[in-house]
């Protein structure tokens, strides 16, 4: 709608749905690198946590993306995708047979150990992975984690092949902690820790996605919009691409070359914000960073 | 399907890609996707996993972080940097006597980058108790040794607008620089000069008759850094002594982060406390021990990282 106007060959803040091609924010790309280098080094468990909204769930489907590039058809990479982790046991079992497209004999425990033991070997016979994805990990029932860990148990092979991420919130890390769980706690190889982006970290993702955009000029944000942005958001980059791209819409109706903070506020209240983005307290921001 | 499993999303092992109006985005994801297949196939081939393949995506998303301030700065001025500076570690990496002192501004860089990827922080203004206790040859060899990490683009400015002491050792290039971007509405780009050290930008302090201090205090220098930031990955400021007068507190109050140089029986403690208490304590990054002895246990420059910065 607006591209045109501020010398823009496609929407900024509106690119394509396919994660891999979708530009992050710095922190954000420093996470995936992390998490994409763990299962490649076939680290086993690794745990992902990041405040609400800090775009944890983004990430985790950027990493399937990137990761099913490792796959050929002689050697395929399985991933599971759990989301919504308040299961029972059994129920967990249905979910990861059904994303790892495997089938057990019997709806029984042993004929699916057996199953997934058949999984395992095949994969380190390829010499690929094989990946369990959790999300929301925090919200897990301490019984499903130690199932998590039953399961990597079944891993027995010189080089890790089932590699466990577990996402979650801040929360997430001192659950893991619990004297119950301290066979899992030891298995953890890599934690990766995201944050919402700083101001400048927002202005430079926001210049980033006008680059890609096709911007060659001037940005259309003057300082105080971009500053506005950063105050509604929270440095939430969810919240950044909607904001922005309302911004230039209302400036684009208006016929502004630069957008003020007048601008965003307009926007702002078309989208029914009042008050700044609700992200997380500061006291989990400060878990996270330490 | 069962009642659990619409929650739960996979994507599937193929490459198609999800309708959109963004047309040459898709160009861009199809040429993107050949050139990635043609690279797994030669992977699969060694049946090891190519990790520069899979991160090829990240990478690409770092390319574009640079080509944000070279597109900003396409038509500035170039210089050559003088090479016959003795301190200078543009010389020094080829004299084996100064290995360690290259060595511990390495390890300066790579603390920093770590601090950097947790705080988030993309300017750092370097201060000291008095002149004369290295914080300009330390600014200087840290950009360079930052220059050289790939897609980490640098601009080091010279905000020592009363000694001039980085603009000196870059070869003194000519105005404008800092001074006319905060005195008029000199663009950025006729200021800053792209060095001869790929990745590595200077903007050298530039020539007023007005105080630095009533400079710093106006709107133009915070505008100028939101702008350096966004553009680099890294903006280094040289800021001058921060005892004894104001231009320090007002450069810093732009900058999200600050290190002080201390040098080894030279900077009195108090002052150097002094220095620290003037400090916003949650910028402090950290204070480099300059030009202390070599022994085996401390190196020719040692850096310590501040607790609870």
């Amino acid at each position: 709608m607006y591209s045109n106007f501020y010398g823009l060959k496609q929407d900024p803040f509106r690119l394509t749905p396919d994660p891999r091609f979708l530009h992050l924010a710095e922190p954000h790309r420093n996470t995936l690198r992390a998490m994409v280098e763990g299962v490649v080094g076939r680290k086993g468990l690794q745990v992902a946590i990041g405040p609400i909204g800090t775009g944890k769930t983004t990430l985790l489907y950027c990493l399937q993306h990137i990761l099913s590039h490792e796959a050929t058809r002689e050697r395929p990479l399985r991933s599971a995708f759990v989301v919504n982790p308040t299961l029972t046991p059994d129920e967990l079992f249905e979910a990861l047979f059904d994303e790892l497209e495997i089938h057990a004999s019997a709806p029984t425990k042993p004929a699916r150990l057996r199953a997934l033991h058949e999984l395992l070997l095949a994969s380190h016979k390829s010499n690929t992975a094989v990946v369990v994805i959790i999300d929301e990990a925090h919200l897990m029932p301490p019984e499903l984690i130690e199932e998590v860990r039953l399961l990597m148990n079944l891993d027995n092979y010189p080089v890790n092949v089932l590699q466990v991420i577990l996402c979650g919130q801040p929360e997430l890390l001192p659950l893991l902690t619990k004297p119950e769980l301290a066979a899992l706690k030891q298995r953890i190889s890599v934690v990766t820790k995201l944050r919402a982006l700083t101001l400048t970290e927002t202005r430079a993702y926001i210049a980033e996605r006008l680059y890609v955009a096709g911007l060659r000029g001037e940005s259309p944000f003057n300082t105080s919009a971009l500053e506005e942005v950063f105050r509604l958001t929270n440095g939430v980059p969810r919240l950044i691409n909607s904001i922005c791209d309302h911004t230039l819409g209302v400036g684009f109706r208006r016929q502004l070359k630069k957008v003020g903070v007048d601008a965003v506020l307009e926007a702002a209240e078309e989208m029914g914000w009042e008050q700044p983005a609700p992200v997380a307290s500061p006291e989990s921001m400060a878990k996270t960073a330490s | 399907m069962s009642k659990f499993f619409n929650e739960t999303r996979t994507v599937r092992k193929t490459d198609s890609v999800p309708a959109t109006a963004n047309v040459n985005i898709q160009d861009l994801v199809s040429s993107l996707k050949e050139h990635m297949e043609s690279n797994g196939a030669a992977a699969s081939h060694s049946g090891q996993i190519d990790l520069q393949h899979l991160l090829q995506p990240l990478e690409e998303s770092n390319e574009v972080a640079s080509q944000v301030a070279a597109v900003r700065l396409e038509n500035c001025r170039s210089i050559k940097l003088p090479r016959t500076e003795e301190r200078s570690f543009l010389v020094s990496q080829y004299n084996p006597a100064m290995q360690a002192a290259v060595e511990a501004y390495r390890t300066l860089r790579t603390r920093l980058v770590k601090q950097q990827t947790r705080t988030g922080a993309r300017s750092l203004v370097i201060t000291s108790s008095a002149q004369g206790e290295g914080k300009t040859l330390t600014i200087f060899n840290l950009a360079i040794c930052y220059a050289k990490i790939e897609n980490w683009p640098v601009l080091v400015v010279d905000a020592d607008l009363r000694t001039r002491g980085l603009s000196i050792l870059a070869g003194d290039p000519e105005s404008p620089g800092l001074a006319e971007i905060l005195e008029r509405d000199c663009s950025y780009q006729s200021a800053i000069l792209r060095t001869d050290i790929p990745g590595l930008h200077i903007l050298p302090a530039g020539e007023t008759s007005a105080s630095p201090s009533e400079l710093f205090s106006g709107q133009k220098w915070k505008e100028f850094m939101g702008w350096a930031t966004e553009s680099f990955r890294l903006v280094l400021v040289d800021s001058p002594p921060a005892l004894n007068l104001a231009d320090f507190e007002l450069i810093a109050a732009s900058c999200e982060s600050v290190m002080v140089v201390a040098r080894a029986r030279k900077t009195p403690r108090e002052s150097l406390a002094k220095v620290l208490a003037q400090v916003d304590p949650r910028k402090i990054t950290g204070v480099v021990f300059n030009a202390a002895e070599e022994t085996p246990e401390n190196g020719y420059y040692r850096y310590t990282a501040k607790a609870g910065a």
